[in-house]
């Protein structure tokens, strides 16, 4: 049973979670696999609607920096074992990920990150473009230079997760409230003590800001600006046909990644570079753009001609909760105890977000230093030490 | 009526048809009225929307797979296969999956097999090459051969350009909304002369001296419909582009539209969306058998598409004009009618049918559907209150079709898409744009494009009309 | 034969009880409906079926219909193939700031 609270919400909390995407429901689960007991999930809409529902489910460890890299491997091995932990099927398949490119000028740094992942014992080989069509047969390599394969990268359903983690936390004794929204916060003398929503208000003195694109509404009703900036992508999803294509496909070139899913479809997306970043998420169009339809089909059915016949069923669009160096902001702030923020995934909450969620949960139960928290907390920005990864696509 | 005869292959059996029909009906008439199974209990599916609309009649035609037959006209020579192994879903096995469901319940693969991970990755090994419906088309494939709307060849789209008021739609309330807008105007509709979907059947009835006397709702809806059309011809004729269907709403307020084999763009600054209704799957037990269809499926398969039906056994039930409108088109065409009257009020219908020797049934039982050599698919009509939209009988009789006259469900998908705002309004019918009662623009768009929605879109016609129109809310 | 089903959605094979049932076990919204049990995600995306399950789910709710918030319908009505699309004219990017939040 998956049973979602409504009616008003409870007085008092050890902890309120803000969000119920994956890094809310993540992070609930594990504050409550480290003995917290009064939890409390609120969620605006309802568990997933926002970006975590609607992203292409994508998981890869082929990433440029070692913390990067150490993270995403993490998170690999949690979803290897997710099913059997959360006693739901999430649907982890791991077809791995086939980064290729068009441009030598790429293959130095596609080289180097192979060489990097491997020292941290991720096997992605380098591969030459005919090396390509043993992996994905129709491939069309005609203007392929290089690719990268790592076979135990993969995709999951992101609504199975979402499913999962909320039974796993209903079985926990956490509570999550659907159609709630934060309406405003309490703190006294830099201390968290509460929130407001509009079915009541909760007194607590721990709040876990894991409202995606809203995170930055939410730390500013505390005094907390972040930096963080939204940007709309789309992403479509095709008729189902038999299993043929075993990879998520990316490009680097032109930011199209697509695989197709236990269902059958191919699912996908490709970057645009005409979207502008909104300062605000109230102003994101949920609306298709035919734009994006054409572009995309463009770019899949030059890849893989084979496509040209097959029917794109229905396209929608999602937000990525963007920073400026695309790499998440995790941990608290300097002057305000209790508040906690998990955000800014830019696109890989999903794939990141169970491991962020288990080591802030572990780092705001005991305590103890996190090194990868540490490097990943807001004040980086300011210090000037920003890190970004040379892989980021969609 | 006499036209070339061409013959096509099913299965490796070759079959001879009209050439100017589709593959649906061409399969039909050759007694073959399954054309697809269900993905989960392998149930046998038919001709159900006859638009395009459904997944009921996806086959594999000339190597393309998942090609809707229904729209897909016959060529010499075509080939044709179902997608599944429809040997596999043979009775016994179809007996079995049903039966065993109570086994697999909603949501099971999520949580059975989920420990230890080992099992988890085994389970979706097994599962996988389950999924999917059709197999990747071959890299050349021929689906640009194959005219629309199963295929239509790469092309650009020709611009329409900017355009005061498109009306999506000409039935009545969309040519009454055509005559009352001011300045430019573009009405599409997918048939090729303004009246709308049920204007071919009107006419059909009313070639039988006498009939439409006998049947008020059909003489009033007919006449409304021909008024329009002739005051719409003296008017804005040159405004009128048949053979069109909106293909998807993209923002800010642009339509990409299908004309034959083209698409096309088009941009407005209101746009009204008098698209009609679609049919809507009555709820009752066994409602997925082949063969049982809407009225609006009736008249796309009869009118444009020829389905004989001469002879054949048909039931009519619901309510409604579409009701009685099925009823004598269908006699008209020469079918045995039964007719099954539910509903209190239709005095005059009742004695017309029986005066002409229609079949009247309001008897309790149930009802099956049996396709030629194959077993019969049990249908239970569960009794409700009599009433529009409401099915009312259990029957007992074996047909080849059974037109069930429902609830509407308004066409309002494109508008959504657009942005218009909609919510259920079962007051008037059932699930409607927001304004519609009032003549509210249902929306405004970026660029200001206001979306205005009326008919049966609407679930009524615009004002005036309510009051002459019964028929129409009961739609 | 035993007893026959009541079909919600029949792209998908979803009968009335099955989707009583995912009710039954906590969804309660029709987007998630929809995504547990499959109703509206098949080749018709939801024609055929979506009017129906919105109104079975405010009757399971004891709502008022219009209180039923409608699952996104999305382009396209009529699905098109990659390389119709890739053929067409890519248009300039929309600038369409201002639109009100979506709670779809």
């Amino acid at each position: 049973m998956i049973p979602l609270s409504q009616g008003p919400v409870p007085a008092t909390a050890d902890a309120v979670i803000v969000g119920g995407g994956i890094n809310g429901l993540a992070t609930a689960y594990e504050l409550a696999q480290q003995g917290l007991k009064n939890i409390v999930v609120i969620e605006k809409n309802y568990i997933g609607s926002g970006s975590t529902g609607r992203c292409g489910g994508g998981i890869r460890q082929q990433w440029t920096t070692e913390e990067n890299i150490r993270l995403a491997q993490e998170s690999v091995r949690m979803y290897e074992g997710m099913s059997a932990e959360l006693g739901y099927q999430v649907f982890f398949r791991q077809g791995g990920y086939l980064m290729i490119t068009e441009s030598e000028a790429d293959l130095p740094a596609l080289r180097s990150a192979v060489e990097l992942q491997n020292r941290c014992n991720v096997p992605t080989e380098f591969l030459q473009p005919e090396d390509c069509l043993k992996i994905v047969p129709d491939l069309d390599i005609s203007r392929l230079k290089g690719a990268t394969f790592c076979p135990k990268d993969g995709t999951a359903y992101p609504f199975a997760v979402v499913w999962g983690y909320a039974r796993a936390c209903h079985r926990k004794g956490v509570r999550v409230f659907i159609r709630t929204a934060v309406t405003g916060v309490d703190s006294v003398d830099g201390r968290v003590t509460g929130v407001q929503t509009d079915r009541g208000t909760i007194s607590t003195p721990l709040v876990v800001n894991c409202a995606g694109p809203w995170a930055r509404h939410l730390a500013g009703l505390f005094g907390v600006e972040l930096p963080n900036r939204q940007e709309r992508h789309e992403i479509m999803v095709s008729e189902s046909l038999k299993p043929f294509l075993d990879p998520m496909v990316i490009s680097i070139t032109d930011g199209i990644y697509f695989s197709q899913s236990m269902r059958g479809e191919i699912v996908g997306g490709i970057g645009d570079p005409a979207e502008p970043q909104l300062e605000d998420p109230r102003t994101f169009d949920t609306r298709s753009q035919l734009r994006f339809a054409i572009r995309f089909a463009r770019a899949l059915t030059g890849l893989y001609p084979r496509a040209r016949g097959v029917r794109m069923m229905r396209q929608w669009a999602g937000m990525y909760d963007v920073t400026p160096d695309h790499r998440p902001i995790l941990g608290g702030v300097p002057g305000l105890d209790g508040y906690y923020h998990i955000c800014g995934f830019s696109g890989h909450g999903f794939m990141l977000g169970p491991m962020t969620g288990r080591r802030m949960a572990r780092f705001i139960t005991t305590g103890r230093p996190d090194d990868i928290i540490a490097s990943l907390s807001l004040d980086r920005f300011e210090n000037g030490e920003l890190q970004a990864d040379a892989f980021v696509v969609g | 009526m006499a036209s070339d005869k061409v013959t096509i292959r099913f299965e490796s059996k070759a079959l001879t048809c009209r050439a100017d029909t589709t593959v649906a009906v061409a399969l039909w008439e050759n007694g073959v009225r399954h054309l697809s199974h269900s993905p989960k209990y392998g149930r046998p599916r038919g001709v159900t929307c006859a638009r395009s609309q459904c997944t009921d009649c996806l086959m594999r035609v000339d190597g393309v797979p998942n090609i809707r037959v229904c729209e897909m006209p016959v060529r010499p020579d075509m080939e044709i296969q179902r997608q599944d192994a429809g040997a596999f879903y043979g009775p016994p096995m179809q007996k079995t999956l049903t039966t065993a469901s109570s086994l697999f319940p909603v949501g099971f693969y999520y949580k059975w097999f989920t420990k230890p991970a080992s099992l988890s990755r085994l389970f979706l090994r097994f599962i996988r090459p389950l999924t999917g419906v059709g197999r990747l088309p071959a890299a050349e494939s021929t689906l640009a051969a194959l005219p629309a709307p199963g295929g239509i060849a790469p092309q650009q789209a020709s611009d329409l350009g900017q355009v005061d008021t498109v009306v999506v739609g000409g039935g009545p309330s969309g040519l009454q909304a055509a005559l009352a807008a001011s300045g430019q105007v573009l009405i599409l509709d997918e048939h090729d002369q303004p009246g709308g979907q049920r204007r071919a059947a009107l006419a059909a009835v009313a070639a039988h001296d006498g009939w439409l006397d006998r049947f008020p709702v059909l003489a009033a809806a007919q006449r409304r419909c021909e008024d329009l059309v002739h005051s719409f011809a003296a008017e804005r004729a040159n405004d009128f582009q048949g053979g069109t269907r909106a293909v998807a709403g993209f923002a800010p307020g642009g339509l990409l539209l299908r004309r034959g084999q083209e698409l096309q763009t088009v941009r407005c600054s209101h746009l009204v969306w008098a698209a009609g209704g679609l049919d809507t799957l009555g709820l009752f037990p066994g409602n997925d058998a082949a063969g049982i269809i809407g009225p609006r499926a009736l008249y796309r398969l009869v009118m444009r598409d020829g389905l004989d039906l001469q002879d054949r056994h048909v039931l009519v039930t619901g309510g409604g004009l579409d009701f009685w409108l099925s009823a004598a088109l269908l006699a008209s065409r020469g079918a045995r009618v039964t007719v099954v009257v539910t509903e209190s009020g239709w005095h005059s219908e009742v004695s017309a049918a029986v005066d002409l020797k229609w079949q009247l049934n309001t008897g309790l039982a149930l009802a099956s559907m049996r396709d030629r050599g194959q077993q019969g698919i049990e249908a239970t009509y569960v009794p409700g209150r009599a009433g529009p939209g409401s099915l009312h009988a259990h029957l007992n009789l074996e047909a080849d079709l059974a037109v069930v006259c429902g609830r509407g469900k308004p066409a309002y998908d494109i508008p959504y898409q657009l942005g218009a705002d909609l919510s259920l309004q079962p007051e008037l019918g059932g699930y409607l744009p927001r304004g519609a009662s009032t003549g509210d623009p249902a929306g405004v768009l970026p660029g200001n494009v206001s979306v205005l929605t009326v008919g049966e879109a609407a679930g009524l016609l615009p004002a005036d009309q309510v009051a002459n129109s019964r028929e129409e809310t009961a739609s | 034969m035993s007893q026959p089903k009541v079909f919600l959605c029949k792209c998908e094979d979803v009968t009335l009880e099955e989707f009583r049932e995912a009710y039954r076990e906590g969804f309660t919204e029709l987007e998630s409906l929809k995504r547990y049990t499959g109703v509206g995600t098949g080749f018709c995306q939801g024609k055929s079926c979506l009017s129906e399950s919105a109104i079975e789910l405010a009757t399971l709710r004891e709502v008022p219909p219009g209180e039923i918030r409608l699952t996104n319908i999305r382009p396209p009505a009529e699905p098109l193939t990659f390389g119709q699309l890739a053929a067409l004219d890519i248009p300039d990017a929309a600038t369409a700031p201002g639109a009100e939040e979506d709670e779809r």
